[in-house]
């Protein structure tokens, strides 16, 4: 653990040799996710409500999502931006550590600029926690599937860069998996067609980040059980993409010299 | 040290590699030629756990780099010249106390020190590795693929690009590090590097191992014709037994094959043809025998001690 500690001082030493680029990257991420609840907002003005959920309770799931994408985004920098180790043969250094791959990958990619937008998430979802004067609990549960919703989307991330190792080229699915997704997770999923919300409860796990258990705390539909599949959920994606990760990296074709 | 059998690696349509095998015993410094898209990249990368073949077994230092990569890369240091192990952004420093700690590194300021000397690092030792020249990037990688004492070293193409004396530097240190005994597979297009530093000549073409001996042997079996320029204390009489290549008074330069007859047979024969006043042998430079080799694989089939 120390070495991982002391591998993202590293990645972070070197990022401050950029400084204005840390302070500015820092604010552009804030002033995005403010940006994208500003679309929620203003869609509100017009709907005082979506699929029976208040500004409020929509909050809660922009929070959510938000905050978890977030993390991804300050975890995973280089990760994220894995095709280019894979067309410029960058991941072959990777290899020659005595650590698993994917983990060197995630120290190298800690992007602190990134922050702005996890501390938005967070607020929006305090702000919307606060103004349904939720219970003590009911903070613990946000802060629970603030954790387990940001592994969802961790996986979700992992899964799709280890696809380079057999596509190279992944912005494009990128898209698909991660920013489409994101921006879905971030409005009730009943407004979906039923395809899609299969898609989101099995390929793409996005429902249960925040929708599915944000729900069941509302009272709107589920138990205590289902405020807790997220965790089994997150293990469970987690644990799938680390085994594709894996699957991926004995296939790894490098470049020529 | 490193034992290589039946290894084969296709990409696509494409056979990288061939079937190829061979040993590197403990304390060989040994070279691998081959002309561009020979093979040598994609073999290195499997000795080094990068790459998974698709046949055949490698071991190194007495692991599988597939099965055991981590635990086989304590066991290595790796230095690819035209791409740097060291972190971009931070000084030359930080990436050695980075991978003290990654390789758990015993005694590493030591270690590091000792280093640091060796390779003259102590001019950039604090500054960012970005803001590096090519020649001072080379020697702190090289300086950091040994931080952990590696038993056996890849060095792919480390003085490519380099001025001379920057060259000229780096083989300086590694014809001392080779002299400790140490076990090196160098991977190069500079033959006078191989003629410095390599006890032993691996040469690669197709894919497939063409040659693996020494550089004597290389010179003896490729087939390139030894030349002999014999000065005469008058004009000689009479035509020598091999083919004549210049032929100026009382110089006659002859071609012949030393594979076939040795140097002192020939030099006997054409003493027949007048008194000898000088003599000057020319040795045929390693580059026409490999090239030989990379144009004519055939030739070195034909011979038992070219594979």
């Amino acid at each position: 653990m120390s070495v991982l500690v002391r591998l993202v001082a590293g990645t972070l030493r070197g990022q401050r040799q950029y400084g204005v680029d840390f302070v500015g990257s820092i604010v552009l991420s804030a002033l995005v996710t403010a940006g994208e609840f500003g679309v929620v907002v203003i869609i509100l003005t017009r709907f005082p409500r979506i699929a029976g959920w208040s500004l409020p309770q929509l909050a809660l799931l922009f929070g959510l999502s938000a905050t978890a994408t977030s993390v991804y985004r300050t975890l995973t920098d280089e990760l994220h931006d894995f095709e280019r180790y894979m067309v410029n043969g960058e991941f072959d250094a990777i290899l020659l550590r005595p650590w698993p791959s994917l983990l060197v990958m995630l120290a190298r990619g800690v992007n602190l600029g990134k922050l702005g937008g996890l501390l938005e998430g967070l607020g929006i979802t305090a702000w919307g926690a606060a103004r349904l004067g939720l219970a003590p609990s009911g903070w613990g549960w946000l802060l629970l599937f603030s954790v387990t919703g940001s592994a969802l989307v961790l996986a979700i991330g992992i899964a799709t860069s280890a696809t380079a190792f057999w596509l190279e080229r992944i912005g494009e699915l990128q898209v698909f998996t991660l920013y489409a997704p994101s921006f879905a997770a971030e409005f009730p999923q009943s407004i979906y067609a039923g395809w899609l919300r299969a898609l989101f409860l099995s390929a793409i796990p996005i429902a249960f980040v925040n929708y599915l258990p944000v729900r069941a705390m509302l009272g709107h539909g589920g138990g205590i059980a289902t405020m807790l599949l997220p965790v089994p959920a997150a293990a469970i994606s987690l644990t799938l993409a680390a085994l594709l990760w894996s699957a991926g990296e004995r296939r790894y074709r490098s470049t020529g010299s | 040290m490193i034992e290589v059998l039946g290894l084969s690696k296709r990409f696509g349509g494409h056979q990288a590699v061939d079937g190829v095998a061979f040993r590197v015993e403990p304390g060989e410094f040994v070279a691998l030629l081959g002309p561009n898209g020979a093979g040598k990249s994609t073999t290195v990368k499997m000795l080094t756990g990068i790459l998974h073949p698709d046949a055949g077994s490698v071991r190194v230092a007495g692991r599988s780099p597939q099965r055991e990569r981590r635990a086989l890369a304590r066991e290595i240091g790796v230095v690819f010249g035209q791409r740097t192990g060291l972190w971009w952004d931070l000084p030359v420093c930080d990436s050695f106390d980075l991978l003290a700690a990654m390789y758990r590194v015993r005694a590493a300021a030591e270690r590091a020190a000792e280093l640091r000397s060796l390779l003259d690092l102590d001019g950039f030792w604090h500054t960012p590795v970005r803001r590096l020249s090519l020649g001072q990037r080379v020697r702190a990688d090289i300086a950091a693929a040994l931080l952990h004492r590696p038993k056996v070293l890849f060095l792919d193409e480390p003085t490519v690009g380099l001025d001379l004396l920057a060259k000229e530097r780096v083989r300086e240190f590694l014809s001392g590090y080779g002299r400790q005994g140490a076990t090196v597979l160098l991977t190069t297009h500079d033959l006078a590097e191989v003629e410095a530093l390599c006890g032993r000549v691996l040469v690669m073409n197709g894919g497939r191992l063409a040659f693996d001996g020494t550089v004597a042997d290389l010179r003896q079996r490729a087939g390139v014709p030894t030349l002999l320029t014999v000065e005469y204390a008058g004009e000689p009489v009479g035509e020598p037994a091999w083919p004549a290549v210049a032929r100026d008074g009382r110089s006659l330069t002859v071609s012949f094959d030393r594979s076939q007859v040795g140097a002192g047979t020939v030099l006997a024969a054409l003493g027949e043809l007048g008194e000898i006043l000088d003599i000057r042998l020319h040795e045929p430079d390693l580059e026409k025998m490999v090239r030989r080799l990379y144009l004519h694989p055939a030739c070195a089939r034909d011979d038992p001690r070219l594979l």
